[in-house]
């Protein structure tokens, strides 16, 4: 009896003991496969601006609620903690990979633990890759909450003869966008006419822009389907019943016209070059001095809306015949406003195509939450 | 034996018990993702400042923090940062009271003794002579037996209001020059 209840104990703690053997690893022992965790660790951004890039993961660590810890601009790192009940310690390093695009590696550690689940680091990267978005195409969404500052600290500096510095601001700000290239400036969609070196790619193609995605349209001969990828770049491919051949593409400054190479049947190489026809709507007189005035269908979150606005001179205001009640100040292509419902302002920024005949930017829901808004001209 | 034999198995039992609590893992799902509440959090920490001079804005900060009786861990004025730590004793007499008294009918209430205030302030420019400054505190609250029982983000919207309420007067003296 004595002897089996003895067996049966030391084989109780041989399994525990091995079940625990990851707490004996040596620290330099990587959990996992190394190249798995690093490929589910790393992403790779079109970004080139290093500074810009730490300065977006810190905004996006602080917006997670995390508080940084350390940072340093040489080595492109940062480790930031998370205290909520419990303790979540994040690196990240950011490093150049070729001319134009960057690696972003993060690795998080939960209480004492290496965090091996990519769902984490799926999300980080989520919410890393909207704040580039945001840094990129609408520079600040900072806002300032209302009547926080403190009455008297304000009255010191509107007593000052115009401080070099001035008071925070109190009033809430419109997202602010920077003068950076906006995907939908050069925008893709259109008509083009499209000549090759080889007996595919050439002909009329139709394209549409959404966002980042673009698609051929009904006018197109190809189907075709495709990115865009930094400011002027379009990858895609070309789908024939013979196959499908990638191409890229890069469009010219004023958008009327774009270059690529397309690896064609067997592997050749083909040129394309593609000049836009205008189209019918495009070619009718827009006013360019009032390009916001006209009908507007808008979509914003999956809801459509049909907007009817009014330039005067900066100002645009919704007409009667308008679905959302909109007032805003136009600047250059773009056009900084709030929509207006019965007990709240929701500020948008938005950005017109070069075409004139649609816009796109960014709003915000009832929660703070920024949310596309994207119009395309009806008349 | 039989003694022997209740021990084996409570001798297991703890084994089990242990080795369980020991490889228990497990982050969150929520940990990593930005919650409906981040944008609300990013206004009560941030504030807009109208200036061209980041670095001036980071000195004023820190000669706030400072005063404040924080030091300085860590900074990074290439990025805007700075990270901020104030150790001090809050012992409340109430408290020590409260559980002295507790005590006497047998229930064990910890009082807070030692705070640890954790603080990293960024800055951002924002361009056309804007600087967002961004803060957030942290606290770590000991008890006399230097066991953690607080470790969280501190939202108190009058933490931030008055910090920042400090900085726009520190930055009128600095850019002043008084």
């Amino acid at each position: 009896m004595k002897k089996i209840s003895t067996g049966i104990l030391s084989l109780i703690i041989i399994v525990v003991l091995t079940a625990c053997v990851a707490s004996q690893k040596n620290i330099f022992e990587a959990p996992e496969s190394q190249a798995a965790l690093r490929s589910i660790q790393s992403r790779v951004f079109d970004f080139t601006d290093r500074n810009r890039m730490l300065r977006t993961v810190i905004a996006t660590l602080q917006d997670l609620g995390f508080i940084i810890d350390t940072a340093d601009e040489t080595l492109g790192t940062v480790s930031a903690t998370k205290l909520a009940g419990y303790v979540l310690r994040m690196t990240v390093s950011i490093r150049p990979k070729g001319a134009d695009q960057m690696i972003v590696r993060g690795s998080v550690q939960y209480n004492l633990e290496m965090v091996e689940d990519p769902e984490p680091y799926q999300q980080f990267f989520l919410a890393l890759s909207k704040a580039l978005f945001l840094e990129t195409n609408v520079n600040s969404m900072a806002a300032t909450p209302h009547g926080t500052e403190s009455p008297a600290a304000a009255k010191v500096m509107k007593d000052a003869s115009k401080p070099e510095i001035t008071e925070p601001r109190s009033e809430s700000l419109y997202p602010k966008q920077n003068t950076q290239i906006h995907p939908v400036a050069k925008s893709w969609t259109g008509i083009w006419k499209v000549e090759s070196t080889s007996t595919e790619g050439g002909g009329i193609w139709g394209l549409k822009q959404d966002v980042y995605i673009v698609k051929s349209t009904k006018a197109s001969y190809y189907k075709l389907g495709g990115k865009v990828k930094g400011n002027n770049r379009l990858e895609g491919k070309l789908y024939t019943k013979a196959g499908s051949y990638p191409f890229v593409l890069s469009i010219a400054a004023d958008g009327q016209s774009f270059k690529g190479k397309m690896y064609g049947w067997g592997g050749k190489t083909s040129y394309l070059e593609g000049t836009k026809k205008n189209s019918k709507k495009a070619a009718s007189p827009l006013n360019i001095f009032k390009p916001w005035t006209g009908r507007w269908e808008v979509t914003r979150d999956n809801r459509t809306a049909t907007w009817s606005l009014k330039q005067t001179d900066k100002r645009v205001v919704s007409v009667e015949n308008s679905s959302a009640e909109i007032e805003g100040l136009a600047s250059g292509d773009q056009l900084e406003g709030k929509i207006i419902r019965t007990n709240h302002k929701y500020p948008f920024t938005v950005r017109m195509s070069s075409d004139g005949l649609s816009f796109y930017g960014t709003t915000m829901d009832y929660l703070g939450r920024s949310m596309q808004l994207k119009g395309e001209r009806k008349e | 034996m039989r003694t022997r034999k209740i021990f084996n198995i409570y001798l297991i039992l703890c084994f089990i018990v242990l080795s369980l609590a020991a490889c228990r893992t497990g982050i969150p799902r929520e940990a990593l993702m930005l919650s409906p509440e981040s944008l609300q959090d990013r206004q009560l920490q941030t504030r807009i400042f109208e200036t061209n001079d980041e670095k001036k804005l980071l000195a004023a900060a820190a000669a706030v923090l400072q005063d404040t009786g924080f030091t300085i861990e860590d900074s990074e004025t290439e990025c805007g940062l700075i990270v901020f730590s104030r150790v001090r004793d809050v012992t409340d007499y109430r408290d020590v009271l409260q559980s002295i008294a507790l005590m006497f009918i047998g229930i064990y209430h910890p009082n807070a003794k030692t705070q640890k205030v954790l603080a990293s302030l960024v800055t951002k420019p924002l361009g056309n002579k804007r600087v967002a400054v961004r803060i957030t505190f942290l606290h770590i609250v000991w008890d006399k037996d230097n066991v953690i029982m607080k470790k969280e983000r501190l939202n108190d919207p009058e933490i931030y209001d008055a910090f920042f309420s400090k900085l726009s007067k520190s930055v009128f003296l600095i850019a002043h020059d008084i």
